[in-house]
């Protein structure tokens, strides 16, 4: 049997820590190296198409709410929402359209689209007040495949492209983002930590078992079953035959420097009678659904199933099909808590068909989130027993080693 | 809902005032809330006359359909939505997750 | 038996080493301090989580959270008749094994949901789907991690560390004999949990006197125990053992019973709090309750220690558990126990006594918010603790004693 360990055997196996998913230090630290002065995906460019467009964010793990705007001259630019005067958040709202300039509603200071402090109201009262050096603080930001970045270092290391790097830009080559709608955004906090909530978006093995009752694949769910109570028995499994190519398991797996790619093996389109909806969705789904298309299966797995794409440190891309994707964000609130926020893009239906298959592939992704992070919470609040110190994962879950050590790296890095 | 029903549809109508919901977190949240027998009621009502609706909705593009015919297509996706707990889980809710209601769900593009 | 009537330091005079100095707040609103009880006290003392009959069959168990330990106990009994509690966490990503709070695993194990990882009735990883992909795993090493786990009088015990120097039998130490038998014909019959901002010792401390009987009870029950001849309600017997402690709640059996209340004692003598016949004696109970006989007896408290407060009367108790969240906040678990009724005038008369003394239970609850607001405030740095209030004494020296010298 091929194991991927046998592919990055700098990859130890067994078990990996249980502090850093608690530890108050270990969080701290984080913040300093894995968030600040990092590439954090936090929009796309079709949320700002217009000069004066922005978007707040606010983001616990930098201690700070973040917009980006467009400006009168069509660039992209991240700020603090804090005025240079007395620290007050200078747009309010979540997201909205500025015209030439906005206002401080505290104390009335005036910024134009490009940061700048264009007016302070009875400005003869401050001694040694120079406009010009108080415009609001920037962050770097940039763009990939329309994804928006922003970076707490206005002067980063590395520029975007550097950080994307070939490898996993050429994951996704010809894949339609520009065409795509963003449907509808989920969130929800949960009482877990960061890394271990984005653990459980790389790994496959939770399918059977978590996913049981909805995505799961009957054979192995009772294949399992069979097993459990016959070693409960104290008995020898029945040889059942090897499914070659099992839901739960990834076809291929590629691990970079900090982020990484993994396919899940598909099934070939089976022949039994759909129940009405779905059948439904296979009919009047938009077309191409197929795998062999620009961006996708880029590995040519020969029975694919769906991509996913985790970019260091908190984003990752799920691909199944050229007309929709999902981006997920796992964004720390504290060393026991998380927000993960997922946005369903689509290309714009065209018909009630298209727009009625999608909704069911949304549908059926809010229940399969709600089962993949329902463990999450239950195992946080065992963490500081002291029943175990480490963690075990297995082969299969060795991109989220990956994801442990990358993070662990940077967290100890001088 | 008081854009309009298509005539020969006349009889789901009945499910409008409860099932046309305009926002998806109105739907998911009204169908994890039924119970399995309202789910499947509308689910069954609306299966029957299935090949018909799809028809009748996708003789134009989605941007040509008159406002009369709102009512019948939020209708239909609330009908993917109850068709998971009929079709896929068996209950209206999965059988493992956190509360459904800690679930934002903010719509994007219209519908 | 001499009653206690306001003879300054009788109890003290009794119990020296109790003494009668105030004592400081700091243990009370510390977080420094609460942090060294969850080490020096919760981790090194068995803990109550349940009664033996919770787990009769092979394979029943229950889950109970222990906040203190930061952790959730399963207790089971093994398919070899073994009781056995264990840390409920996976090996392999931690998630809760035991899915639901009780049930009988003996057919389908305990199966993870998370991944399917499963662990037998006796804690063993019996079953790794997929096993082949886990490198170095070794099944046989890698079972649920146990707690000591023990029973004194049909009480589960566990023990965060799974070999304690100290056995059960001497942790319990001086009254491990005296309840024979006490507990074992009644069953629990009513419970229910709440949330308090207090630190877990207040609610302990107002247990064990009575003297806020006649304030905090007056329109309740203060009449039926204070009578005229005891007002302040001063309790009759204290014990004050090496860990633990009970004191008696005297009766005033000579009043006229409330109209619902006689129909309760009429039809339910036996099951009471506030007895108003003579009959509620020692008769038939074992030494430790009603240890002293006090003749017009109305219940016991004991004072289980750490976290555990029994009212033991005839036919009766009631056990009140209190988890720590944080230094202020608590978790207070109560049940009901009670000899099974024979007829409905029983069942009845039972749920009278529920009711009254859920609403006893209420009334400490709300006094205690303001009381821990109190002690938060910096406006007291020391409580005198009164001679009438020695079992509060000794218990605040207990855990004290604990926290300094770990033992």
């Amino acid at each position: 049997m091929r194991l991927f360990s046998d592919t990055y055997t700098d990859l130890k196996p067994g078990t990996v820590p249980i502090e850093p998913y608690y530890s108050e230090d270990y969080y701290r630290r984080e913040q300093q190296r894995v968030f600040r002065g990092q590439w954090l995906m936090v929009g796309r460019v079709e949320q700002l198409a217009q000069p004066g467009d922005y978007f707040n964010k606010d983001l616990a793990v930098l201690e700070s709410s973040v917009f980006v705007m467009r400006g009168d001259d069509g660039k992209l630019r991240a700020f603090h929402n804090s005025c240079r005067h007395r620290g007050n958040r200078v747009l309010a709202k979540s997201c909205g359209k500025l015209g030439k300039a906005f206002t401080c509603g505290f104390h009335g200071w005036t910024y134009d689209l490009s940061g700048s402090l264009i007016r302070v109201p009875d400005e003869e009262c401050f001694t040694d007040l120079h406009k010009d050096e108080l415009g609001l603080r920037g962050l770097a930001c940039d763009t990939w495949n329309g994804f928006i970045f922003i970076n707490t270092d206005p002067r980063p290391r590395e520029s975007l492209t550097a950080f994307i790097g070939k490898e996993m830009d050429a994951q996704v080559a010809g894949f339609p983002f520009a065409g795509m709608e963003l449907a509808a955004t989920y969130e929800v906090e949960l009482g877990a930590n960061w890394k271990f909530l984005a653990e459980a978006y790389q790994e496959a093995y939770h399918v059977i078992a978590v996913h049981k009752d909805t995505v799961a694949d009957r054979g192995t769910v009772s294949r399992w079953e069979v097993e459990r109570r016959a070693a409960l028995r104290g008995e020898a499994p029945p040889a059942l035959p090897d499914d070659p190519t099992p839901g739960h398991h990834f076809s291929s797996v590629r691990l970079f420097d900090r982020h990484r790619s993994m396919s899940v093996f598909g099934k070939p389109k089976s022949d039994h009678q759909l129940p009405p909806a779905i059948d439904l969705c296979a009919r009047f789904a938009p077309s191409p659904t197929r795998s062999d298309y620009g961006g996708l299966n880029t590995h040519k797995d020969a029975s694919w199933g769906a991509d996913l794409h985790f970019l260091f440190p908190n984003t990752e891309l799920l691909m199944v099909t050229p007309t929709w994707y999902l981006q997920l964000g796992f964004w720390p609130v504290n060393a026991q808590r998380s927000r993960m926020e997922v946005n369903f893009y689509r290309q714009p239906p065209r018909t009630a068909g298209e727009l009625l298959a999608m909704e069911y592939f949304e549908a059926n992704f809010r229940d399969i989130v709600r089962e993949d992070v329902a463990a999450l919470e239950p195992a946080q609040a065992m963490f500081r027993s002291g029943a175990t110190s480490g963690l075990w994962l297995s082969d299969q879950e060795i991109p989220a080693r990956h994801s442990f050590e990358v993070i662990d790296r940077h967290v100890r890095a001088d | 809902m008081s854009a309009g029903f298509p005539e020969q549809f006349r009889d789901l109508e009945r499910f409008a005032a409860t099932w046309a919901i305009v926002s998806r977190h109105g739907r998911y949240q009204h169908r994890v809330r039924s119970t399995m027998d309202e789910v499947r009621e509308f689910y069954d009502a609306i299966t029957s006359r299935l090949e018909a609706i799809m028809k009748y909705l996708n003789r134009v593009g989605l941007a040509e359909l008159p406002a009369s015919d709102r009512t019948l297509l939020y209708l239909m996706l609330a009908y993917m939505e109850a068709s998971r707990a009929v079709e896929v889980i068996g209950a209206t809710e999965v059988h493992w997750g956190f509360d459904s209601s800690r679930l934002k769900i903010i719509d994007g593009a219209e519908l | 038996m001499a009653a206690a009537t306001g003879v300054n330091y009788e109890w003290a005079a009794r119990y020296p080493e109790v003494g009668t100095k105030p004592l400081p707040v700091t243990p009370y609103i510390s977080p420094e301090y609460f942090e060294a009880e969850r080490q020096r006290v919760f981790r090194r003392c068995w803990l109550i989580v349940g009664r033996v009959d919770e787990a009769e069959k092979p394979g029943d168990f229950f889950v109970r959270d222990m906040p203190p330990l930061d952790t959730s106990a399963l207790v089971v009994r093994g398919d070899d008749g073994k009781l056995r509690a264990f840390h409920n966490m996976c090996k392999h990503r931690g998630n809760q094994v035991a899915a639901t709070p009780r049930g009988n695993a003996c057919e389908a194990g305990f199966p993870c949901l998370f991944h399917g990882w499963t662990y037998d009735t006796q804690g063993r990883l019996a079953y790794v789907p997929d096993e082949q992909f886990f490198v170095g795993l070794d099944r046989s090493r890698t079972g649920l991690m146990p707690m000591a786990c023990e029973v004194w009088e049909g009480f589960v015990f566990v023990h965060s560390d799974p070999a304690p120097s100290q056995p059960l039998t001497d942790f319990i130490g001086e009254i491990r004999t005296t309840y024979d038998g006490y507990f074992s014909t009644m069953k629990r019959v009513s419970g229910y949990q709440f949330d308090m901002n207090i630190n877990w010792k207040v609610f302990i401390d107002v247990s064990v006197e009575g003297c806020h009987a006649a304030y905090v009870h007056g329109n309740n029950i203060a009449r039926q125990f204070t009578g005229t001849e005891n007002p302040f309600l001063h309790l009759p017997s204290k014990r004050l053992y090496k860990l633990h402690r009970t004191v008696s709640i005297p009766a005033d059996l000579s009043r006229e019973p409330r109209p619902l209340e006689g129909l309760s004692h009429k039809y339910n003598a036996a099951t009471s709090y506030t007895p108003t016949q003579a009959k509620n004696t020692a008769e038939g109970l074992p030494p430790g309750v009603n240890p002293d006989r006090v003749p017009s007896w109305a219940f016991d408290i004991l004072s289980l220690f750490p976290n555990m407060v029994m009212l033991t009367a005839k036919g009766t108790y009631i056990t009140m558990t209190f988890w720590p969240l944080s230094v202020n906040r608590t978790r207070v678990d109560v049940v009901f126990y009670m000899d099974p009724a024979k007829t409905l005038g029983e069942r009845v008369g039972q749920e009278y006594t529920i009711a009254m003394m859920r609403d006893v239970i209420r009334e400490d609850a709300d006094t205690l918010e303001p009381v821990q607001r109190g002690l938060e405030s910096g406006a007291l740095t020391e409580i005198p603790f009164s001679d009438e209030e020695i079992a509060c004494r000794h218990f605040y020296l207990t855990v004290d004693r604990m926290v300094k010298n770990g033992k």
